[in-house]
C-alpha cells in the first residue's frame, strides 16, 4: 500500500506533536513532514519534483509568522504545478469569515483542531482514509 | 549670519583632498584619490521653507532642519555642497534623477514615499488654524462656515483646508505673506505649523496676540529625503540622526530657532501703548452709548440664533457619540475574534496532553506521563497571562493617569532587577544612554512600557550572549510649553522586517516563530500607553541591523489635543 505523504505548516510545537502522536495511532502508514511556516513550506513544495517527491496532502494551520496560512494557501493554488497538491486547513479558528475566506482561496478542506486527543486521531484517521481513495498523485 | 568655522575648515578640506574647487550647485562626488583617504561628499539640494531651510542675506544656507543635517553629516564625517531651487517639485526632481543626493527638510507623505526614501524624522510640525485672540470666540465650536482661511500653495496640508465645509480659502507664496495678511485682517484664520507660525511672527515683530482652534489637522514629520533605494545611507543618517537627536546639540539648535522671543513691552511700547488705550477708551464710550440702543433689538435675534445653533451643535455631538461607539464596537469584536482564537489554542494543547497523560498513567509510560504534564503546566501558565495581559489592557483604557516625575535611572534600576534571570540567561547587558535623567509620566504605566521593550530585547534582539540593550530618553519641546519624551530601547540582533513593523503592534502578533513565550499583547500595551499618554509607540529596524523601538509621551494631561498621527 502507498503511504501518503502530508506536509504539516504548523508553528505551534505542542500541536505539532499532538498531531505527529495522532498519525502513529492511524493503521494506514503515512509519512508526516513538518514545518514551522510558509517560507519552510514553500521551500519543500517548489524544488523540481522529479528530485523528491513532493507531499499529496498539505495541512495548514492560519496562524503563522510572516506569511499566514491563507497567503501561502493562494501561493500554492497560484502556481501552475502546485495547484492540483490538495490543502487542508488545520486551524483553531471557528470563525466562518475565515472559513469563507479560506474555500474561497482554493482550500480543499477545512478542520477546526479538536479539543481532545481521542479526537484528533479519529479526525487524522479520516482524514488519510479519505485521501487515500481520491488522490491521484500526478508524479 | 557668520560662517562657521567648521563648516570653512571642511571647506579646506575639500579642496586640499579633491584637488578642485567646491563650487555650490555644481560639485560632484569627490573623485576617489589614491593618495588620501576619500572623503565623502554629497550634495545638498534645498528650498526657501525658513525656518527649516532658507538661503540667509549673507548667501549661506541656515535655518533648523539645515543645521542638524549638517550635525548629521558632521557626525559621519560627510561633507556636503549646496544647491538652492526655487520649488520643492524642483528639489525633489533633482534627487530622483541623481542630480543631488539629499534635501534635509522634506515632509513624509504617501505620494512622496512613492519616489523618496525617507530617515528618520529631523522634526515635527503640527499644523493647526491660528486666529486673534479677539476673534478665538467666533470659532469656539469649530464652525468655520464662512470664514477665510489662509494656507501656503501647495503646503502638504492643502485637501485638510479644502475639505472644510463653507470655508473661504486664500493661497499665499509662503509663510511670511500667510502670517502678515491674518495680522492685517485680510483674512480670518492662518493654517501653518505651530513652530513656524511662532518664528514668523517673531521675524516680522509683531506680538503674538493669536491662539490656536481645535486640535492640529496634521502632523508632517520633516526628515532627511533621498532617492529611492539608498537603504544603506538612510540606515547610516538615521544612526547619526539618534545619536545628533539624544545630545545637547538638538536642544541648542532648537532653542536658537524655536525658543521664546525677546520681551515685548519695553518702554516706549509702553507709553504708546497708554496713548492708544486713552484714545480707544474715548472712541469706545461714544460707541457703546450709541450701541445700548441697538442691542436690545440684536438681543432678540441673537437668542433665536442661539438656541439654533445650540440644537445643531447637540445634533453634532450625538453624531459624533454615535461614531465613538460603533469604533468601539468594531474594535471589540476584532479582539474577541483574536482572543478566541489564542485563548483556543493553548486549550487544545492542554485538553490532548491530558488526554495522552490519562493513557501513558494507565500503560505506565512514566516518560511520556511527565511529558505531556510538564506541557499542560506550560499551556496553563500562558492562558493566565494572557488573561492577565488582556485584564491589563482593559485597565489602561480606564484608569486615570498618575503623572509625576519619573527617574529614568531608578526605573531601570527595577526593570534590570526583575529580569535579571533572563538577561543573566540570555548574557545580555542593559545599558543607560543619554542624558535625559527624568521626565513627568506615569511612573507605573511607564515602567511596564520599558519592561515589556526590555523584555522583547531579551527575547529577540539578543540571539547570542554578549550583546548589549540600549534604554535612553530625548526631550523635545513645543513652542507652547508642552513638551515630548522620546524612550528608545535598542538591540542589535537579527531585525524586524519591514512589512511587520505595523503588525507586531497588534494583539497576539509575535515578531518570530520558536521557542519565545509572552501573552502576544506587550506591544500591544506599550501603544496603549503611548496613546494615553497622547503620544505613539513605533518601531525602526531593518533584517540584520537590530531594532530599535520608540515611544514618545507628551507631558501634560492633554492626553486628547494630538488627534491624528497617521500624518
Amino acid at each position: 500500500m502507498m503511504r501518503i505523504r502530508y506536509l504539516l505548516v504548523e508553528d505551534n510545537q505542542d500541536h505539532a506533536d499532538l498531531i505527529r502522536a495522532a498519525f502513529e495511532k492511524v493503521p494506514e502508514p503515512t509519512l508526516l513532514a513538518h514545518v514551522h511556516d510558509g517560507e519552510a513550506a514553500m521551500a519543500i513544495l517548489r524544488p523540481p519534483a522529479i528530485a523528491h517527491p513532493r507531499p499529496d496532502v498539505v495541512l495548514l494551520d492560519i496562524n503563522l509568522p510572516r506569511m499566514n496560512g491563507f497567503q501561502l494557501l493562494r501561493a500554492i493554488k497560484a502556481d501552475q504545478s502546485l495547484r492540483r497538491t490538495p490543502v487542508v486547513m488545520l486551524t483553531t479558528s471557528r470563525a466562518s469569515r475565515d472559513v469563507r475566506e479560506a474555500y474561497e482561496s482554493g482550500a480543499n478542506g477545512y478542520v477546526c483542531k479538536p479539543n481532545g486527543y481521542s479526537e484528533l486521531c479519529r479526525m487524522v484517521g479520516t482524514l488519510t482514509d479519505y485521501w487515500s481513495r481520491v488522490n491521484v498523485n500526478p508524479y | 549670519m557668520v560662517i562657521r568655522p567648521i563648516r570653512l575648515i571642511f571647506g579646506l578640506l575639500i579642496i586640499f583632498f579633491s584637488g578642485t574647487i567646491a563650487v555650490p550647485g555644481q560639485v560632484g562626488r569627490a573623485p576617489p584619490s589614491p593618495a588620501a583617504p576619500a572623503l565623502r561628499m554629497l550634495r545638498l539640494v534645498y528650498t526657501d521653507y525658513p525656518p527649516f531651510t532658507f538661503q540667509a542675506p549673507d548667501g549661506q544656507p541656515t535655518g533648523f532642519s539645515m543645521e542638524i543635517a549638517q550635525q548629521v553629516a558632521k557626525h559621519r564625517g560627510i561633507a556636503l555642497s549646496y544647491r538652492r531651487v526655487d520649488s520643492i517639485e524642483a528639489a525633489i526632481a533633482a534627487i530622483t534623477s541623481g542630480a543631488a543626493d539629499l534635501h534635509p527638510a522634506l515632509a513624509q507623505t504617501p505620494d512622496r514615499a512613492q519616489a523618496l526614501a525617507f530617515t528618520a524624522p529631523i522634526a515635527q510640525s503640527f499644523t493647526t488654524l491660528h486666529v486673534a485672540v479677539t476673534d478665538s470666540a467666533r470659532f469656539r465650536n469649530r464652525n468655520l462656515a464662512g470664514a477665510t482661511i489662509g494656507f501656503v500653495s501647495k503646503s502638504a496640508t492643502e485637501p485638510q483646508v479644502r475639505a472644510i465645509p463653507g470655508a473661504v480659502v486664500v493661497e499665499f507664496p509662503n509663510n511670511a505673506a500667510l502670517v502678515a495678511a491674518l495680522a492685517a485682517r485680510q483674512i480670518d484664520l492662518a493654517l501653518c505649523g505651530e513652530d513656524v507660525f511662532a518664528y514668523t511672527l517673531n521675524q516680522l515683530g509683531l506680538p503674538n496676540r493669536y491662539t490656536q482652534i481645535g486640535d492640529p489637522l496634521r502632523r508632517l514629520d520633516l526628515s532627511i529625503a533621498l532617492a529611492k533605494g539608498q537603504s544603506p545611507l538612510v540606515a547610516e543618517l538615521n544612526v547619526a540622526i539618534h545619536d545628533v537627536l539624544i545630545q545637547e546639540t538638538y536642544s541648542n539648535i532648537y532653542k536658537k530657532w524655536f525658543g521664546p522671543p525677546p520681551p515685548f513691552w519695553t518702554a516706549q511700547r509702553i507709553v504708546l501703548a497708554s496713548a492708544v488705550f486713552l484714545v480707544s477708551v474715548i472712541i469706545v464710550s461714544g460707541f457703546l452709548i450709541f450701541r445700548q440702543r441697538e442691542s436690545a433689538r440684536q438681543l432678540v435675534l441673537a437668542q433665536t440664533r442661539d438656541n439654533e445653533r445650540l440644537a445643531l451643535e447637540q445634533a453634532e455631538q450625538l453624531a459624533k457619540s454615535n461614531a465613538e461607539l460603533a469604533q468601539k464596537n468594531a474594535e471589540l469584536e476584532t479582539l474577541v475574534r483574536v482572543v478566541s482564537h489564542d485563548l483556543r489554542s493553548p486549550m487544545v494543547t492542554v485538553r490532548g496532553f491530558a488526554e495522552m497523560l490519562d493513557e501513558a498513567l494507565t500503560s505506565g509510560n512514566l516518560a511520556v506521563a511527565t511529558d505531556a504534564s510538564r506541557r499542560i503546566l506550560r499551556s496553563t501558565a500562558r492562558l493566565g497571562e494572557i488573561t492577565d495581559d488582556l485584564i491589563d489592557i482593559s485597565r489602561i483604557e480606564r484608569s486615570e493617569l498618575d503623572i509625576t516625575e519619573v527617574d529614568l535611572a531608578g526605573l531601570l534600576e527595577s526593570v534590570r532587577h526583575m529580569l535579571e534571570s533572563q538577561l543573566a540567561q540570555a548574557g545580555a547587558r542593559l545599558i543607560l544612554a543619554g542624558d535625559v535623567s527624568s521626565f513627568r509620566a506615569d511612573a507605573r504605566k511607564t515602567m511596564r512600557v520599558v519592561l515589556n521593550l526590555v523584555s522583547n530585547a531579551i527575547k529577540y534582539g539578543c540571539p547570542e550572549p554578549g550583546m548589549t540593550i540600549e534604554v535612553s530618553a530625548a526631550q523635545f519641546h513645543l513652542t507652547d510649553g508642552r513638551s515630548i519624551t522620546r524612550i528608545c530601547v535598542a538591540d542589535h540582533g537579527p531585525g524586524i522586517d519591514a512589512a511587520m513593523h505595523r503588525d507586531i503592534f497588534g494583539v497576539f502578533v509575535r515578531a518570530g516563530p520558536g521557542p519565545h513565550s509572552g501573552s502576544g499583547l506587550g506591544l500591544a500595551i506599550v501603544e496603549k500607553i503611548a496613546q494615553r499618554h497622547g503620544g505613539r509607540a513605533w518601531v525602526e529596524s531593518s533584517p540584520g541591523r537590530g531594532a530599535a523601538f520608540y515611544v514618545e509621551f507628551l507631558d501634560t494631561g492633554l492626553a486628547d489635543t494630538l488627534g491624528d498621527h497617521a500624518a
